[in-house]
């Protein structure tokens, strides 16, 4: 009973100790801030010292401190009298995408088959983003060479730049479709879609995301929607997807 | 004994449960991971090298995902939207003077960052000493696919995503600022409604150099009072020959602000998520069109735009347009309304 007694408050005292100790926020970059050197201008490094090479003397930029205009935590000279020190800190910028293959299953003639996931993103400055997508090749046969072209939505008027509504599935294709923060003004609805750019064909990334704002957590849901002709063989097709983050600056 | 032993269960089992409903509490703070998460740091560098010196860049990465990544650097040109400071990539880069540990033969090199794993990497720029006194705009590209052991045999669509770190290099012979800032256009219109308001933006033209940062303000004068309001620009960056429009935010707004980051951390501590909402307050108030309105404006508002020594003054004469429009069209709409009802009424028989 002796024991229980004095586990009681030990257990307790662990128990909130994970709480509070635990709730604390993930920090990225080390906290080194400087109020005490004067930026004139935006284009500098703030070296840190020299080091010997065969042919050159190299200075460091410490780890991308102070890259920015600003300085990594708002050096405050800076912006002496204007007040634009809180807009923001330079920290991580951040991209995410909540999972790595998309399952579309095996295909039939006039039938839809759909997958979507999340992509997410943190600037961490005022600077914006973009974010641009692109498809090495269009859906190909997995053990085969018959391919699936790329969407022209029902009207046959949508391409890679341009979303228009696909809801036929007798019109054959793949595309996708984007929605949440920030997406590209031509997904008006969950039932536009656009193309890929092809890689493989040179065509130009397109954006499908962006913003010249912060952004702080933006999320975008991207649906991927194929149908098959009647006259191809049924099976697996598959690409592959990339997403490009780019920061402004 | 079997009762003390049900006793030290029945205790453990307690704060079991008590354990449990904190971390269950906690989990739910933490955001779950995704496949796939990448963070680079800087975004943005703005370097200074003179020709035939160099500097150690350093970038790091760090794998925030689930899986193992296979990163592989690549090396592009990039040139401005010329509008809001967005980077459109370009396909190569000809700039042979950065390389990731001054080795040329890692771009194409794959190299493997692990979950929760964080590198530095450590790019050289070393300029040769007949380097053309130019500024460079280059994207390092870290293209990140998640590493697979066996043969890639799988019928799914598979995901991938490139992140992308800015740099921004002035090869120069000293550190002078050769930025200067000129105004392109200044949008405001002639005339505007007294209770609709108007709204005005201003693009910038840097025609020095090298990048450098935008500065200056944009005051609304009204007669008699010289500063009905003043909004601060924001020192965003305009490339050397680029242009860019200008962001500004009302002096108010950023004292507001001011007073936000102050009891940031009672906020913070009374739960509440303060980033966001600084984030929302920003983007808000942050603007590159400025809508300028009260609840009436009435005669001549004389608008000042300075960005660095050049200064423009533009006039916007403010009529209540709408209470004018309406006061003519009533009596025409009265008169139109009489000639209809007059023309349907039945004519009176005067025979009967």
């Amino acid at each position: 009973m002796m024991k229980a007694k004095l586990f009681q408050p030990v257990f307790l005292f662990f128990i909130l100790f994970y709480f509070f100790a635990g709730q604390k926020s993930q920090v990225f970059a080390d906290n080194m801030e400087s109020d005490s050197y004067k930026i004139q201008f935006g284009n500098f490094n703030m070296a840190s010292g020299k080091r010997s090479g065969d042919t050159y003397i190299l200075s460091d930029t410490m780890g991308g401190l102070a890259v920015g205009p600003y300085g990594q935590y708002g050096s405050s000279n800076y912006f002496i009298g204007s007040g634009f020190q809180y807009v923001y800190q330079i920290d991580y910028f951040a991209f995410s995408i909540s999972k790595l293959s998309i399952e579309l299953g095996e295909l039939f003639a006039n039938s839809f088959k759909t997958d979507s996931h999340t992509i997410n993103i943190t600037t961490n400055g005022a600077g914006g983003y973009g974010v641009y997508a692109f498809e090495n090749h269009p859906l190909r046969m997995v053990a085969g060479s018959d391919t699936i072209i790329d969407t022209t939505c029902d009207a046959n008027d949508c391409d890679e730049t341009i979303a228009t509504s696909w809801t036929d599935p007798a019109q054959a294709g793949f595309g996708f479709n984007a929605s949440g923060d920030d997406v590209s003004s031509d997904f008006v609805n969950t039932n536009y879609f656009r193309q890929f750019a092809d890689n493989e064909a040179s065509e130009a990334m397109q954006q499908i995301m962006g913003s010249s704002n912060v952004a702080l957590d933006r999320t975008a849901t991207i649906s991927y929607k194929a149908s098959m002709p009647g006259n191809q063989t049924a099976g697996n097709y598959q690409t592959s997807i990339v997403f490009v983050a780019v920061p402004g600056y | 004994m079997f009762l003390k032993f049900l006793n030290q269960v029945t205790v453990c089992m307690r704060y079991c449960f008590f354990a449990l409903f904190f971390l269950a509490i906690n989990s739910n703070l933490i955001k779950a991971a995704s496949a796939l998460d990448l963070k680079v740091f800087p975004p943005t560098s703005y370097l200074s090298v003179k020709p035939g010196a160099g500097v150690n860049h350093q970038i790091k990465l760090k794998n925030d995902g689930l899986y193992t990544l296979e990163i592989t650097p690549a090396l592009v040109n990039f040139h401005s939207d010329d509008q809001v400071g967005q980077v459109i990539l370009e396909q190569k880069s000809d700039f042979k003077y950065l390389n990731l540990d001054g080795d040329e033969n890692k771009w194409s090199k794959s190299f493997i960052i692990k979950p929760g794993e964080e590198q530095t990497l450590n790019f050289v720029i070393a300029l040769p000493s007949d380097a053309e006194y130019k500024e460079h705009y280059l994207s390092i590209l870290f293209q990140a696919k998640q590493l697979l052991y066996t043969n890639d045999s799988s019928k799914d669509t598979s995901l991938s995503a490139v992140v992308v770190s800015n740099v921004i290099l002035l090869v120069s012979a000293d550190d002078q600022n050769r930025g200067e800032l000129t105004i392109e256009q200044f949008f405001l219109p002639k005339m505007a409604d007294s209770f609709i308001g108007f709204n005005f933006s201003a693009l910038v033209k840097n025609i020095g150099i090298n990048a450098t940062s935008v500065d200056g303000y944009i005051k609304i004068s009204h007669w008699p009072d010289q500063n009905v309001e003043i909004y601060e620009l924001y020192p965003d960056m305009v490339l050397a020959g680029g242009k860019r429009l200008v962001r500004s935010m009302l002096q108010e707004d950023l004292e507001t602000l001011a007073k936000m980051e102050e009891s940031k951390d009672i906020k913070i501590a009374a739960g509440e998520d303060y980033e966001a909402k600084k984030a929302k307050f920003i983007n808000e108030k942050l603007k590159t069109k400025q809508f300028y309105k009260k609840s009436f404006l009435i005669g001549a508002y004389d608008l000042e735009l300075k960005v660095g020594d050049d200064i423009l003054q533009k006039r916007v004469i403010v009529l209540p347009f709408s209470v004018l429009l309406i006061a003519i069209l009533l009596p025409l709409i009265y008169w139109t309304f009489n000639l209809l009802v007059k023309s349907f009424k039945k004519p009176v028989d005067l025979n009967n």
